[in-house]
């Protein structure tokens, strides 16, 4: 008989383990008790022994994988032995088993009113009775798919037609994609960044009729390739020396604020498989022309997943530029552990006033997001404003760092 | 081994010079070594179900034997054992049967508190064991509601309470102290101090010198003990429970012992602290100590302990294997135990449960 040996939840409701080390393979025959394999947890690494003797026919997963709590780890054949002497191990049941089962079941009730299935507590179902609301329709928000009285009303304002069709839905009409690789990457970075840095953002308004103009007259010339981010990257980094905070890092377990002497940008890229940050390394130290190739060549990397370890590595602040399509103000988040990410937007020519007559003039907006523990607004509307200037006059581009 | 930490036998099992040892007869020691040996392989075994998923949780004793079952041993039935979490090896000195234990573990249909507590978290009215009590101190306070009870009814009878080092830092801890000082309380506070509370070392549990010094500030006795020496713990907790007996007050006693294992099933140890002070202190065991002494004495051999080590196997596997054949306890009793009457809210709710039980079945 094979018995199949599922990972239980080692400590208090804890919902899946790393495999680190197996200390059996297909093959080897286990005694009851015996080791099989190391679990890492949230809470302790243990030794999982085998509850049976037999034989290993197969093992599930290898070192560094992720096992949730009730998948099949081990599958031991067990020979002449009956299940009745196999013991059953009670605590093997997917931690999210009852929230899970609850959320999967559509239709979980089978009475009106009383809503048999439905998770809630007495006064809630009392509500609903009085009120004529059958539970079984109603998703709950709570802890484990619980009703709350918010999701009675909820229920009551939405369409409730509607609402019993979006639950019904089968499962069919899902498709469900791993949350794996880059992406829980990327999800695990972001969270940590807004976990951390006091998030607000900063907008502003920018004329750059004259960058339009200057980079137009360089593309007659030939530099075709040449688009607007160099400028800014230029820009930005006239910002971060005379504002230096603002090219920082935070390091609070030694209370101490690091202030960059390099000058490394990110440049926010969206790829197929999400979005990457390259870095364009020095940009003080390099021309308009290197800066383009440069960026060129590392966006071009990242969207074909040829990007460098350190390509992607060491940036002191970050850009983020949706292009052509750009928008009008964002929120962006910060790139941890840096303290603030500027967002740009697309030129568009708006209608704007000056010397008290509507003209059309080539705008573009700049959403600067810091980290208020570091850079007070005071601070973020001084380093935005000065990045304006060259912006708007990027003439004084030739006149930075002499300053 | 200090001038001012009582101790009778060392490590090697033999009589410290000029310490006397108790008058306990040859049947008692054994019931004694024979408690504390099972005491630490219901914890290895217990642990390894623990790890296949086959109880949820588990709180081991290892290395604290003695102390736990030393100072049980000098309580009489009549007095009150009010135990932290590691005091199985008391209860079980009590009479408290390993299938109880057991059941309670799996929290089954022979479950005496039918499921409503977590594993290891044992009580039985009978044998005046009070239920373990796992918010850090709590329990220590109730001590003086049993010893004060006791007191103003005129019973001779004393309560011993079990705690860690870490719960003297708690403000029960204090409390109870300060009014056993004052109303002359008949209590034994029994302070395990096993080096670690989970992962906080001792070191910085307290800047006074020792945990035992504190009671000189309540006003109680203090004494401070070899925790892995059952001897001398048997010892000074009777000395402490014959003042308490005859209206002298309480006794702060600190067994000093050590935790060898994990916190609980769900602690690593190995995240904290080094393998080399492990191995220091199991040299100190205090169970490898007693059967030294035992069969230096003449009271013991190898023979009887692999008996002993078979029937203790045979007990554990016998007790495992009928707890886990028992089905949970019925579900109505989720709503017993807390109100003598069922109060209206519950008896609507055990009303509907049986109406969607009914429909299930149909
Ligand atoms: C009031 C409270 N705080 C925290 C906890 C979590 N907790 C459980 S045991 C423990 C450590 C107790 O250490 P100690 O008193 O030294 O006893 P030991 O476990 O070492 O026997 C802690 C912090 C708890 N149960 N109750």
């Amino acid at each position: 008989m094979a018995y199949e040996f599922k990972l239980p939840d080692i400590g208090e409701g804890v919902v899946e383990g790393e495999i680190v080390h197996w200390l059996v393979a297909t093959g080897d025959t286990v005694d009851e008790d015996q080791p099989m394999v190391e679990v890492m947890t949230d809470k302790a690494t243990v030794e999982i022994p085998s509850p049976v003797k037999g034989t290993v026919t197969k093992t599930v997963g290898g070192e560094g994988d992720i096992i949730a709590v009730g998948a099949t780890l081990v599958v031991i054949d067990v020979g002449e032995m009956g299940s009745a002497d196999i013991p059953e191990p009670k605590y093997a049941k997917g931690a999210g088993g009852p929230a899970d089962e609850s959320r999967k079941a559509g239709a979980p009730a089978k009475k009106a009113g009383g809503g048999g299935g439905a998770l809630a507590t007495p006064a809630v179902r009392n509500v609903a009775r009085t009120r004529g609301i059958d539970l079984s329709k109603v998703t709950g928000s709570g802890p484990g798919g619980r009703i709350t009285k918010d999701d009675l009303d909820q229920f009551v304002k939405t369409d409730a037609v509607a609402a019993a069709v979006g639950q019904a839905e089968p499962e069919a009409s899902i498709e469900r994609i791993p949350y794996r690789g880059l992406r829980r990457k990327i999800g695990a970075h972001l969270s940590l960044s807004k976990r951390s840095a006091v998030h607000y953002t900063y907008v502003e308004e920018v004329d750059v009729t004259s960058l339009v103009e200057l980079r137009d007259s360089l593309r007659v010339r030939g530099y075709d390739h040449l688009n607007y981010l160099p400028f800014v990257l230029k820009a930005v980094v006239a910002g971060l020396k005379k504002f230096p905070l603002v090219n920082s890092t935070l390091d609070e377990e030694k209370e101490e604020i690091l202030l960059k002497k390099v000058y490394h940008l990110g440049i926010a890229t969206a790829t197929e498989q999400g979005l990457l940050v390259p870095v364009v390394r020095d940009v003080d130290k390099k021309s308009l022309l290197q800066l383009s190739s440069d960026i060129e060549r590392l966006i071009a990397g990242a969207r074909d997943g040829k990007s460098k370890l350190e390509d992607l590595k060491g940036s002191t602040f970050t850009v983020t530029s949706l292009g052509r399509m750009g928008g009008l103000v964002a929120t962006p988040v910060i790139n941890y552990p840096e303290v603030a990410i500027l967002g740009v937007h697309r030129i568009e020519k708006r209608p704007v006033v000056r010397e008290n007559a509507v003209v059309i003039r080539d705008m573009m907006n700049l959403s600067l997001s810091a980290d208020h523990r570091v850079v007070d607004g005071w601070v973020a509307a001084e380093f935005i404003h000065y990045v304006m200037r060259f912006l708007e006059s990027p003439g004084l581009l030739l006149l930075s760092g002499e300053e | 081994m200090s001038d001012t930490i009582a101790g009778i036998i060392d490590e090697k099992g033999k009589v410290r010079s000029g310490a006397v040892v108790p008058e306990i007869g040859r049947d008692d020691l054994i019931r004694l070594y024979r408690a504390m040996l099972l005491n630490r392989r219901v914890d290895e075994r217990m642990l390894t179900l623990q790890r296949q998923g086959r109880i949820s949780f588990y709180v081991g004793a290892a290395g604290e034997e003695g102390a736990i079952i030393g100072s049980a041993f000098a309580m009489q039935d009549k007095d009150w054992l009010i135990p932290c979490y590691r005091e199985a090896g008391a209860a079980f000195l009590r009479g408290y049967s390993l299938t109880d234990f057991t059941n309670q573990l799996f929290g089954n249909s022979e479950d005496k508190i039918r499921g409503k507590q977590m594993p290891c978290h044992w009580a039985s009215r009978e044998l005046r064991l009070a239920s373990v009590s796992s918010p850090v101190g709590s329990q220590i306070p109730h001590a003086n509601g049993f010893g004060l009870a006791a007191k103003f009814t005129g019973r001779k009878e004393v309560a011993l309470v079990y705690f860690g080092d870490g719960a003297t830092s708690e403000g029960d801890f204090h409390v109870a102290c300060n009014i056993a000082g004052v109303y002359k309380a008949p209590v034994v506070f029994f302070c395990r101090n096993n080096q670690w509370a989970i992962s906080v070392p001792v070191e910085v549990q307290t800047a006074s010198e020792t945990f035992a010094i504190k009671a000189k500030a309540y006003g109680i006795e203090g004494v401070q003990v070899d925790g892995n020496d059952v001897l001398a713990v048997f010892q000074v907790t009777a000395e402490a429970a014959e003042r308490a007996r005859k209206g002298e007050g309480a006794t702060l006693i600190e067994a000093i012992t050590y935790r060898q294992g994990a916190h609980t099933s769900s602690d690593d140890p190995r995240a904290y602290r080094s393998e080399d002070e492990v191995a220091v202190w199991k040299k100190k065991d205090p169970i490898d100590r007693f059967r030294l002494f035992l069969v230096d004495q003449g009271h013991w051999s190898a023979g009887q302990d692999k008996k002993l080590e078979g029937e203790l196997n045979e007990e554990i596997q016998t007790a495992v294997r009928a707890a886990e054949k028992l089905g949970p306890p019925d579900i109505k009793t989720v709503f017993e135990d807390v109100f003598e009457e069922m109060p209206w809210h519950l008896r609507e709710q055990l009303d509907e449960l049986n109406e969607t039980l009914d429909s299930e079945v149909e």
